[in-house]
């Protein structure tokens, strides 16, 4: 297993009190797959990926484990956890137009995560290897010479990408890496971070709120309510058989060929975060509740029973159709 | 595309130096009566200068500016004697030239201003910046409080309370002047050091009170550009403290921080007026409030001039150096 997590949660200190963004979240992901988070904006998906690089800002992080590669992540020194970024786990931002220092050029960009990394380069030879990582990712090798203000949006993104498989790592964590992008550019940019990351052999997460393009690319899929992981298993039996009404209406929502363009969308607004709300976290919202899921919490629990790893967190997962 | 960019702004200097010249022109000449006539007559109130003085004087300025001719005339003329770099005689120290009197207190402004003024941008960008890093050593909030505390209090009066200690209760620095009374600056161990001596009191009062200025804008910039997506992706890139902080931090916050410093330099030979009227500091910040109160017309409208250019060129300069500085400006000035 290349990435085991059990029981991650996250508390933000707001002045109203804590905000439970992340609770008890477990999945696992293993060498070289494809593992896919979505939900709506809000849903913690962010906060997840901001946790495993241990790079929140006023968030509190719990865990009974985060296994990366057979080492455990937890009792980690913050100086042992800077190396580890990039080199094991690296990360795609989201914000593709905002994520380059304006001011630096990008071989400049490039080149320092070698060097705080402790891979010496003579100049010659740093320039092939920032050249040939351009070039992997679709752009020509003098990009390195450029600033970020002279890239379009999709270019910066790839350029994000080059430096995310910079130092070989294990572990891509892609957070909505193609949302700041056009339509059109999102597929290639998508279709390249796929490349990249099976030459590479690594595994990656893929956080995004497009089920449709998610669909085509992840192995598994996660899809995350409120904080909780609703619903996990591989992404065909998900689709084909939904075992939590917010998936299902997630995947009813999907724009198809017969209702084109017609988006419907959930109705009700997520719950809010500061309190935690008795019962199952989607009760309000959700058509089917009845007594007990107002009064109890579904855990994930396996749900098909050809598909030991599809699991799903609801009391009336088998009543579904 | 530089070189249009360098040619528009080359074009607003030349406007900017043009509404200056000729706004410098007009004024006296807008105003009531003979310039020259009521300045010597004030003069001659005051009783300075003897009537044989004050007649060739007449006439000569009656001659150097005709003053009896057409206005446009005088105008061209005016324009003319300034290419000569010709500004005119000192009405209160004639036949001292107006070019002169500027020439010998520039050295004093400048060496003072900008000594000052470097020191104090270099320590307050870096405290400003230690103070916004949540992860300096906690040491620094001391100086930055007393920094930013002493910014709130106008420099001439941290000047009036150093001379009153050091100079008047201590009397460890003199109470004025540029060198010792009565010697005249050569190169030499003795007027250096008569130099640093006169100029530590007005130096430490500019740069007690600036340091405070510089570290709230950085202080300030660098906050916000902490919480930029860059420095997120910088950390996740497993990048050094260190240089998250120098490179990706302050290198970006330093942009606002070098504009405002160009502009300082710019202007600093109008100088820190006061901090030369209160150690009696012979910069042209002294030469300038000397002439006013002497009604010194000619000197007054000398500097006020040479203020204007040397400032219009200043910011012509910066234009010039501020793409090198920040890659985006030029092609956001261009398009
Ligand atoms: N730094 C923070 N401080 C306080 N609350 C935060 C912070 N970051 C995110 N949150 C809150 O945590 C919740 C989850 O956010 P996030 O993980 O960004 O969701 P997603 O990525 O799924 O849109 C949201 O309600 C958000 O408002
Ligand atoms: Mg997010």
């Amino acid at each position: 297993m290349l990435l085991d997590v059990r029981n991650l949660s996250v508390e933000y200190v707001t002045p109203k009190g804590p905000a439970y963004a992340v609770n008890d979240v477990s999945f696992s992901l293993k060498k070289g797959g494809r593992l896919g988070l979505v939900g709506e904006s809000g849903s913690g998906k962010s906060t997840t990926v901001l946790a495993l690089m241990r790079l929140l800002r006023g968030g509190r992080i719990e865990a009974d484990g985060i296994d990366l590669d057979g080492r455990e992540l937890t009792g980690l020194s913050d100086p042992a956890y800077r190396k580890l970024r990039f080199a094991d786990m690296a990360m795609v931002p989201q914000g593709a137009m905002s994520s380059l220092n304006p001011v630096l050029r990008i071989s400049e960009q490039m080149g320092d995560i070698f060097d705080d990394h402790g891979v010496r380069h003579g100049r010659s030879e740093r320039r092939a290897i920032l050249g040939d990582l351009l070039e992997r990712v679709g752009l020509s090798a003098n990009v390195q010479d450029r600033y970020p203000h002279e890239l379009s949006g999709g270019m910066k993104q790839r350029v994000c990408i080059a430096m995310a498989i910079a130092l070989g790592p294990d572990l891509i964590l892609a957070d909505e890496p193609t949302s700041a992008l056009d339509v059109m550019v999102q597929k290639q940019v998508l279709a390249t971070l796929g490349r990249v990351q099976r030459e590479l052999g690594a595994g990656i997460l893929l956080i995004g709120h497009d089920m449709a393009l998610m669909a085509h690319f992840v192995d598994d899929l996660g899809v995350m309510y409120a904080g909780r992981l609703v619903e996990t298993g591989p992404v065909r039996r998900l689709f084909a058989k939904p075992r939590h009404p917010y998936t299902k209406m997630l995947i009813d929502s999907l724009p198809s060929f017969e209702r084109r363009g017609t988006f419907k969308g959930i109705p009700g607004v997520g719950p809010s975060l500061l309190t935690q709300l008795e019962g199952c976290p989607f009760h309000p919202r959700c058509p089917m509740a009845t007594d007990i899921c107002r009064s109890k919490r579904p855990d994930p629990r396996p749900v098909d029973a050809e598909e030991p790893r599809h699991l799903a967190a609801c009391h009336l997962a088998e009543e579904l159709s | 595309m530089y070189f249009d960019y360098v040619l528009r702004r080359f074009l607003v200097m030349l406007l900017v130096i043009f509404l200056a010249v000729t706004i410098n022109f007009a004024l006296p000449r807008m105003m009531p009566g003979d310039p020259i006539e009521s300045q010597l007559s004030q003069l001659l109130a005051q009783g300075g200068g003897s009537v044989g003085d004050v007649g060739a004087m007449v006439a000569a300025y009656r001659e150097k500016f005709g003053l009896d001719q057409p206005v446009l005339h005088q105008y061209f003329n005016y324009w003319g004697a300034l290419f000569r770099l010709d500004l005119g005689f000192s009405l209160a120290s004639y036949p001292e030239r107006v070019g002169a009197a500027i020439l010998a207190g520039l050295p004093w402004t400048l060496g003072l201003l900008g000594f000052a003024t470097l020191v104090s941008f270099t320590v307050g960008t870096l405290l400003g910046g230690l103070i916004a890093w949540p992860k300096a050593s906690r040491l620094w909030r001391g100086p930055g409080a007393v920094v930013l505390l002493l910014s709130s209090v106008p420099y001439f009066l941290i000047g009036m309370v150093l001379l009153y200690f050091f100079a008047v209760v201590w009397r460890i620095f003199p109470a004025g002047g540029g060198l010792p009374y009565g010697t005249s600056p050569s190169f030499d161990w003795a007027t250096v050091k008569g130099i640093l001596w006169h100029g530590t009191l007005p130096a430490a009062s500019i740069i007690l009170a600036e340091t405070g200025a510089w570290a709230v804008g950085m202080r300030g910039m660098l906050v916000s550009t902490l919480g930029e997506d860059h420095i997120a992706l910088a950390e996740a890139k497993g990048l050094k403290d260190k240089r998250i902080f120098r490179r990706y931090g302050m290198r970006s916050a330093m942009l606002p921080q070098l504009t405002k410093l160009a502009l300082t330099l710019g202007h600093i030979v109008s100088g820190a007026i006061l901090v030369e009227v209160i150690f009696s500091y012979p910069g042209i910040g002294f030469r300038l409030y000397q002439a006013i109160q002497a009604k010194d017309y000619f000197v007054v409208q000398g500097i006020v001039v040479f203020l204007s250019i040397s400032l219009a060129l200043a910011t012509f300069i910066l234009d010039l150096i501020y793409p090198l500085i920040d890659p985006r400006i030029s092609a956001r000035r261009r398009g």
